[in-house]
């Protein structure tokens, strides 16, 4: 994420933590309001429930505050932030024992589709506009059935914009790692979004 | 899973590995002079780039352009996904536990 320099007039996201680093709470303050709902969101999608969420969205910048003294600024202020908070979920996830899946498992996405059914296109169906709430709703309900390993990819790549490497800095996995799970945490989202279209009968 | 995305998975996955090697070589070469941000952000260029002659080249194909269609129209729907409000009182219990003065 590059926004960093591009906050017109405000100051940047490094003298704000330059600042925090020195101690003044103001200044940490205003990245916490600067970040607070990105975090949320991906804590929200990562925990899939308000109370984690919010929980992890805590311990994020909590955690953050007591580590600002180390930040070298080595990446983003956002990048480090993001990562803090990937594994504040991953961590709480396996404690609360919510996801079996392990990172180790081999990555494999068959759920039993009808190969023989042939491929329809949706992309111009008017019900797949961007702005139809009910496809979002879906793709959101999609995004939480994804696979651990796909879904946090996908949030940090496709939904939050993070570039490969960040997302790969953040997860600490090779850059063909995190696109070999992007490109396969892509493919299950198309397929949820073409069975919801095929069971409205829109195809 | 489908063939057809069996394809692309391997195909998409053969162009990243490649790449990937490539820019390391670039970056070995010419690290010094620019910035790590630079050679990322031409990775994400050219890497759309690429997406977009497999799909030209693929367009012709009935099965691959309808997959190619729909994955581009997919991750479209992820960026613009719709933000996410943080709810009150979990905003004002964050700001109360670090101590910081709320000013909204």
């Amino acid at each position: 994420m590059r926004e960093d320099n591009k906050n017109n007039g405000q100051p940047k996201d490094s003298e704000l933590v330059l600042n925090a680093q020195k101690g003044s709470r103001q200044a940490f303050g205003e990245l916490v309001k600067r970040y607070e709902r990105k975090i949320y969101a991906l804590t929200y999608r990562i925990m899939r429930n308000r109370e984690d969420a919010a929980d992890t969205l805590q311990e994020t910048f909590m955690q953050a505050y007591n580590k600002i003294g180390t930040f070298e600024g080595k990446s983003g202020f956002s990048t480090w932030l993001y990562r803090i908070a990937v594994n504040t979920c991953l961590m709480k996830k396996r404690k609360k024992k919510l996801d079996t899946v392990s990172i180790d498992r081999p990555l494999r996405m068959d759920d039993g589709e009808d190969i023989n059914r042939e491929p329809v296109d949706w992309s111009n169906n008017p019900m797949a506009a961007i702005d139809n709430k009910e496809v979002k709703k879906k793709l959101d309900e999609a995004i939480a059935e994804m696979p651990e390993e796909f879904r946090t990819v996908v949030l940090l790549r496709d939904v939050d914009r993070l570039s490969s490497r960040e997302v790969a800095d953040i997860l600490n996995i090779t850059v063909p790692n995190m696109k070999s799970r992007l490109h396969r945490g892509r493919l299950f989202l198309r397929r949820k979004l073409s069975e919801y279209f095929r069971s409205r009968g829109e195809l | 899973m489908m063939d057809l995305e069996k394809f692309y998975l391997r195909l998409s996955e053969y162009i990243d590995r490649k790449f990937e090697e490539e820019m390391e070589d670039v970056f070995a070469d010419f690290g010094d002079f620019f910035g790590r941000d630079i050679f990322d952000e031409m990775e994400d260029f050219f890497n759309a780039d690429i997406f977009e002659e497999m799909e030209d080249m693929v367009r012709k194909d009935s099965c691959c352009s309808t997959l190619f269609n729909t994955l581009r129209k997919t991750i479209d729907l992820c960026h613009e996904i719709d933000e996410m409000e943080v709810p009150e009182d979990v905003h004002e219990n964050l700001f109360r536990i670090l101590d910081i003065e709320i000013e909204d």
